[in-house]
């Protein structure tokens, strides 16, 4: 999972859109929707509500470190 | 000879270790407190995108077995569906979210046998004891069947049963 958000948060990164423009366009980061975030927040919400606890910890810091750093760049979920 | 030698804590994991090595400029929250974490995604339940993934966490933690974690997801269901206050309309809806996570990971006992235990606890509930509801517990009470066909788990069996016995006061 940490891996995971590395990766993705990586890849999302406002000053390295250009490196990372593969990348973006493997994934679909750039497609009108944003469906592959919405897919990401999602996954990373089911792991928020599991039954372990080291599980939700872990899921809600990558939730709070996408939402402050990643997300006012890329996408307004509001 | 008996003396136990003291360990030096390192911090290493926990909530502890969240609070003294802030990183990044993140601040703190309890996410290892289960009734914390059920509480704040409450307002998502019906969100269209993420209900789904939602309610797949929630009912594998509220079918399990720690005591907290279970208290705690089931208290966040049961406000959940207070606030529907009956009606029928949403509650089918609520009940299809459960049927489709059942359809999805038929077979995968981790999810299906505390799905059938949480399905358990909301029929012994007075939440979704509505008639008008009868065709969706009977794709409830199929998925079910198909689960536990040729089974020789005790526990899905048993778990099964629960749901099976329910339904008939229903």
């Amino acid at each position: 999972m940490i891996g995971l958000t590395s990766v993705v948060t990586l890849v999302l990164e406002p000053e390295l859109i250009e490196k990372h423009a593969n990348s973006r366009k493997a994934l679909g980061i750039d497609e009108e929707g944003g469906e592959f975030l919405a897919r990401f927040v999602a996954v990373l919400l089911q792991q928020l509500m599991e039954k372990i606890d080291q599980v939700r910890e872990i899921a809600g810091r990558q939730l709070q470190r996408f939402f402050k750093f990643v997300a006012p760049h890329t996408i307004d979920f509001s | 000879m008996f003396t136990q030698e003291e360990e030096v804590i390192t911090g290493e994991g926990g909530a502890y270790e969240t609070l003294v090595h802030d990183q990044g400029g993140i601040s703190y929250l309890p996410w290892r407190n289960a009734a914390f974490v059920f509480q704040s995604i409450s307002p998502f339940f019906d969100s269209e995108t993420y209900s789904h993934h939602i309610l797949t966490g929630l009912v594998t933690s509220s079918g399990g077995l720690t005591e907290s974690t279970l208290k705690a997801s089931a208290n966040s269901l049961f406000t959940y569906l207070s606030q529907m206050k009956g009606d029928v309309k949403q509650l089918s809806c609520f009940i299809n979210k459960l049927i489709r996570i059942f359809t999805e990971n038929l077979k995968d006992d981790r999810v299906t046998v505390p799905l059938m235990k949480t399905i358990e606890t909301l029929l012994s509930s007075d939440y979704l004891g509505d008639v008008r509801l009868a065709s969706e517990f009977c794709d409830l009470h199929a998925l079910c069947v198909k689960e536990c066909n040729k089974s020789k788990n005790i526990v899905k069996l048993m778990a099964s049963i629960g749901v099976f016995s329910n339904m008939l006061l229903i």
